[in-house]
């Protein structure tokens, strides 16, 4: 251009305020940096991303952040109401919780709670309670926040059946319901890449018997089946083994979503230029696809995993609820949901359905908005 | 001026973005006569669709017309001979939808998607008539299957029960005119309704749409991208950039002596048959419309561009002679005293 | 069309053949000789002596290679009927499916005509009044419809119910009509009961539903043919109905095949929370004790239905749309 404008007249432009779609700076923008930016302009995924993160640290640090450990139970505390916590205290703040009464009513002889208003329970920051192993080898009796005086009930969310805290259940149960979805879904990745590549990759009959497979484990309800192949766990394997076999059962019928929209994606860039190049160029087929294809849709593909995510987390609750997941003394969110399982739990401890209830829903909400931010940010140059 | 159909005057439709406000269509005005064709020229992002989408209130979200009259002489029904401002009707209302269709009726740019897939031929072209004729349903039908004959789709009859999806796209947009001429409007917007067609398509359909326009009288208002189109159809021309009238003229001194640089720019950028100078393709490209240039919104790219006059301050339109303007610096008359050319 | 039709039905077949498979491995998967588990169950009766095991292990074949087995369980299902003998009832699994499948199918119908008509009209309203307070409340619920499984749902309405309306929401029927024959009075019983479980069962799908009505809809508003058909003087309510519902809700009709299979999936949990006399509890109690010639028939009943249901929406999309009408014809 040889046109220059003169001093004195600045172009006449329209107000542009956000940086983010300042030309300049989004053309030379790497890819990831334009998804971020459109990432970050999606309130409700921002919002779920630092919900997602804070729950995945309460998990990894149970041990610690929970007041009480898994072994710990009294049974004097049995359905025990949640406590009230108080953080202010006559003018002054001040952190504590009332303790309960017992009363045994005259006619039914039921224990009833009563919160004992005269009396406070200290509670405190970092206090010491019972002794854990972090990740079974730092060894530990400091709590994040709990009772002073170790021992006192400290019951925030209610106790179960033993007189168990179900907050700190919770929080340890956060553990294998959190995993599962992402290892699963990993599993479910490693499948569906494999398969809706090679679907998608060399098309034809190939294609057309995955397709049919896929077709097939997508007609049947999945929540019958997948009861009938984890009612085949055997009861004397381990937590660990448990764990194991029922994310490989949740995965072999939750990869077909994924290997369908690899398979989308790979068929419709097969016949791209700089697909073809790289074959002309005399790249073998895997490298063609993990260096040149993949990488072009990998924002997609983390965006459909985020979203396959929650139907995991709620699969595994499910069974687990219905006692053919993980069992006792295993504890994740659909666990302690079937200790809720009866009439009579529910009506004396609602609590018991609220607070795991509400941990699988809030990451499940979390994971979908996040899921639908990164979707909408997954492809930048669109506008 | 008995003749005037529809008059367009500083007609303003801006598009209300987070990013700001683009001024789609920025004072246009225009008169529309019966029996005439006048062509709207200019390239994409011009502002002629949204122009033509104004006129029926058809503009989209977040788009709105903000300023300007739309007068349309009415000539059907009861109001014949009245004059309505259509700026002023409000979009959803009664009194709007009497006119879509009756009086002012539209052909789209894609025939592929501005019929619906799922509804057949015939239930499409009756439908106008339908809604603004009161006739029994027989005629109703035997007046399409007429429509269907006239806009020269074979078989007439039997096509009435088709599917948009089992016709060539040259039938379709027959189909799309038969639906717009089937309540005989008095004027009717075709937004570039050959752009999709090949080329022997588009000359059969251009002509179709000439003859139809000589047998029932129309005004027809054609907005396009193409100067061979603006050739062979056109009366008037106005050529539009960036939401602005450049030039205004009949199609004679369009290609004899064009006025603005912009006009001439576009003129040398196509081939012309017998003569062999190369092409000029117009230097750089649209600007973004929300950087929009000062002064003249040409001058960046204007080969004619004069320092210190062009870049400052808006550009008046000029009248030239016998109903000619030019939107041009060139023209205005402290430039032509100073002795710069007036050509 | 008829190619078409033939089309589907093969692939149905095959499906329901793979099901057959699959319902079988089912059935062969728990640890041990599964007819030894359910002998010595019998045995601990004292009902069977050795002569009976030796016939039972002669009708199961299981002295045979495992595709004979299955040879003979599926001709006995096709040629006879016969789904086996449940070990825990003591009676033929035919028998009990036969009486707990037509409610499965029954709450299923329901629950996807509740869902339709629930998505389709707030579908409609929130992608025509797009960003009005409306369409954010609607999709606020949408997304929490996904994310609260249907299971907690039950769980909380039977708390409410029972605590703050003293009354025990489970079950599909009154007391006097559980045992009773069926009669009018039983029908009205049934859909006075039944519209609690269609309503949890089918909040996901509905969810769901909105949203994909709601994002086609969008999608067809700003298609061509919908400013024509407004050019042409059509008003706004006649037009949106007319036009880009119509061509909106043929692809949900596809979706059909995927709604069903999580309508039935959900089902049968809700069904399980609020002890329903569907599919769903006996499939529990059956794989709990083991009863493996029920639970692997309950799961290919439950399938093969579904695969039906999906084969009968995949006809009505092959006649709704006339794209695929005139393709086969």
């Amino acid at each position: 251009m040889t046109v220059t404008i003169p001093d004195g007249t600045p172009p006449r432009t329209e107000p542009v305020t956000m940086s983010a779609t300042d030309p300049r700076r989004r053309d030379q923008a790497s890819q990831w940096r334009l998804v971020w930016w459109r990432f970050r302009k999606h309130k409700l995924a921002m919002a779920g991303a630092i919900v997602l993160a804070t729950v995945y640290l309460l998990a990894i640090f149970a041990d610690f952040v929970a007041p009480s450990t898994l072994d710990q139970y009294d049974t004097r505390y049995t359905y025990a109401a949640p406590q009230t916590v108080h953080v202010y205290d006559d003018g002054d703040w001040g952190f504590y919780t009332h303790p309960y009464t017992m009363q045994r009513d005259p006619d039914t002889f039921e224990e009833k709670f009563a919160v004992d208003e005269s009396t406070k329970i200290a509670l405190g920051f970092f206090v010491h309670g019972k002794p854990y192993e972090m990740f079974g080898f730092i060894a530990s009796d400091i709590h994040l926040f709990g009772p002073v005086h170790a021992g006192d009930p400290f019951y925030p969310l209610g106790a179960n059946a033993q007189g168990q805290d179900v907050l700190s259940r919770v929080l340890h149960g956060a553990r294998i319901s959190m995993s599962i979805g992402l290892i699963g879904v990993l599993l479910s990745l490693l499948l569906g890449l494999l398969l809706g590549g090679i679907s998608g990759y060399y098309g034809g009959a190939v294609d057309t018997v995955i397709q049919r497979v896929i077709e097939f484990l997508t007609s049947i309800p999945t929540i019958p089946l997948w009861m009938g192949l984890a009612a085949a766990v055997p009861p004397t394997w381990s937590s660990v083994q448990t764990y194991l076999a029922i994310t490989v059962i949740l995965s072999l019928l939750a990869w077909t979503d994924l290997a369908r929209q690899v398979r989308g994606r790979f068929l419709a860039m097969r016949h791209e230029d700089f697909v073809t190049a790289s074959i002309l160029d005399g790249a073998g087929p895997m490298r063609v696809m993990w260096r040149h294809m993949l990488p072009s849709f990998t924002s997609h593909i983390i965006a459909s995993v985020t979203l396959a995510v929650p139907a995991m987390i709620l699969a595994e609750t499910t069974l687990s609820f219905l006692g053919l997941g993980l069992q006792y003394p295993a504890v994740s969110w659909g666990v302690l949901l079937q200790e809720a399982q009866n009439l009579r739990a529910i009506t004396t401890a609602p609590w018991l359905v609220l607070a795991p209830g509400i941990a699988v829903v809030v990451a499940v909400l979390s994971f979908n908005f996040v899921g639908d931010g990164l979707r909408d940010a997954a492809d930048p140059y669109r506008q | 001026m008995s003749d005037v159909i529809l008059q367009v005057q500083d007609l303003q439709t801006h598009y209300l973005l987070r990013d700001g406000v683009t001024r789609a269509v920025d004072g246009v005005s225009f008169d529309v006569r019966r029996g005439r064709t006048l062509c709207v020229v200019g390239e994409s992002g011009c502002g002629k669709s949204a122009t033509a989408h104004s006129i029926l209130q058809l503009v989209d979200e977040p788009g709105k017309i903000v300023g300007g009259r739309i007068l349309l002489h009415r000539t059907h029904g009861e109001q014949a001979g009245q004059v309505v401002d259509l700026a002023a009707l409000p979009a959803r209302g009664k009194q709007m939808r009497e006119i879509r269709g009756r009086e002012i009726a539209m052909v789209f740019q894609e025939p592929m998607t501005s019929l619906s897939p799922v509804h057949t031929v015939g239930d499409q072209v009756m439908e106008a008539i339908r809604l603004h004729l009161p006739l029994p349903e027989k005629q109703i039908h035997e007046r399409a299957v007429d429509l269907l004959d006239r806009v020269r789709i074979p078989n007439p009859r039997r096509h009435m029960d088709s599917y948009t999806f089992q016709l060539s796209g040259g039938m379709r947009q027959r189909v799309s005119l038969a639906a717009a001429l089937s309540c005989e409007p008095a004027l009717l917007i075709a937004d570039e309704p050959t752009t999709a067609l090949d080329v022997t398509t588009q000359a059969q359909i251009l002509d179709l749409f000439a003859e139809l326009q000589q047998e029932l009288d129309m005004a027809v208002m054609f907005i396009t991208h193409d100067l061979g189109v603006v050739a062979s159809i056109a009366d008037e021309v106005v050529v539009m950039y960036l939401g602005q009238v450049a030039e205004q003229t009949d199609v004679d001194s369009l290609f004899h002596r064009p006025a603005h640089p912009y006009t001439r720019a576009l003129l040398s950028s196509v081939p012309k048959p017998g003569t062999r100078t190369r092409l000029a393709p117009i230097r750089g490209g649209v600007p973004s419309p929300y950087d929009r240039p000062s002064g003249c919104a040409f001058h960046p790219r204007c080969d004619a561009m004069m320092p210190g006059v062009c870049d400052r301050g808006p550009v008046p339109l000029v009248d030239l002679d016998a109903g000619r303007a030019a939107r041009c610096m060139l023209y205005t008359e402290e430039v032509a005293r100073d002795g710069e050319p007036v050509r | 069309m008829m190619r078409f039709v033939l089309r589907r039905l093969a692939y149905a077949l095959l499906t329901i053949w793979g099901v057959s498979f699959v319902a079988f491995i089912i059935i062969q998967l728990p640890p041990g000789d599964f007819l030894t588990t359910s002998i010595e169950r019998m045995g601990d009766d004292g009902a069977v002596g050795e002569a009976q095991i030796a016939v039972l292990r002669e009708q199961y074949g299981l002295d045979q290679p495992i595709w004979v087995q299955y040879f003979k369980w599926i001709s006995g299902i096709v040629l006879h009927g016969d789904f086996g003998q449940s070990f825990v009832y003591h009676r033929p699994v035919a028998e009990l499916i036969g009486q707990r499948l037509p409610l499965t199918i029954a709450l299923s119908i329901a629950t996807i005509v509740f869902t339709w008509a629930m998505a389709v009209p707030i579908g409609i309203y929130s992608a025509v009044r797009q960003y009005s307070l409306g369409d954010y409340a609607v999709t606020i619920l949408g997304f929490l419809g996904l994310a609260i499984p249907s299971f907690l749902v039950a769980l909380v309405l039977l708390y409410v119910s029972y605590n703050f309306f003293g009354q025990d929401v489970g079950g599909l029927f009154s007391e006097r009509y559980i045992d009773a024959p069926w009669s009018f009075g039983k029908v009205v019983d049934l859909l006075k009961h039944m519209w609690i479980p269609v309503a949890i069962t089918g909040l996901a799908g509905t969810a769901s539903l909105i949203r994909v009505m709601r994002a086609n809809l969008l999608d067809e508003l700003r298609k061509p043919y919908v400013a024509a058909a407004r050019a042409r003087g059509n008003s706004e309510t006649r037009l949106i109905v007319k036009y880009p519902v119509r061509v909106a809700i043929a692809p949900l009709l596809s979706t059909l095949g995927a709604v069903l299979p999580a309508v039935v999936s959900s089902g049968e949990v809700v069904a399980i929370v609020l002890s329903l006399q569907t599919t769903g509890p006996l499939l529990l109690s059956s794989l709990q004790t083991q009863d493996m010639y029920l639970a692997g028939s309950l799961i290919f009943a439950v399938s093969v239905l579904t695969v039906v249901g999906t084969l009968i929406s995949d006809l009505m999309l092959g006649w709704a749309d006339p794209r695929i009408r005139h393709r086969y014809s």
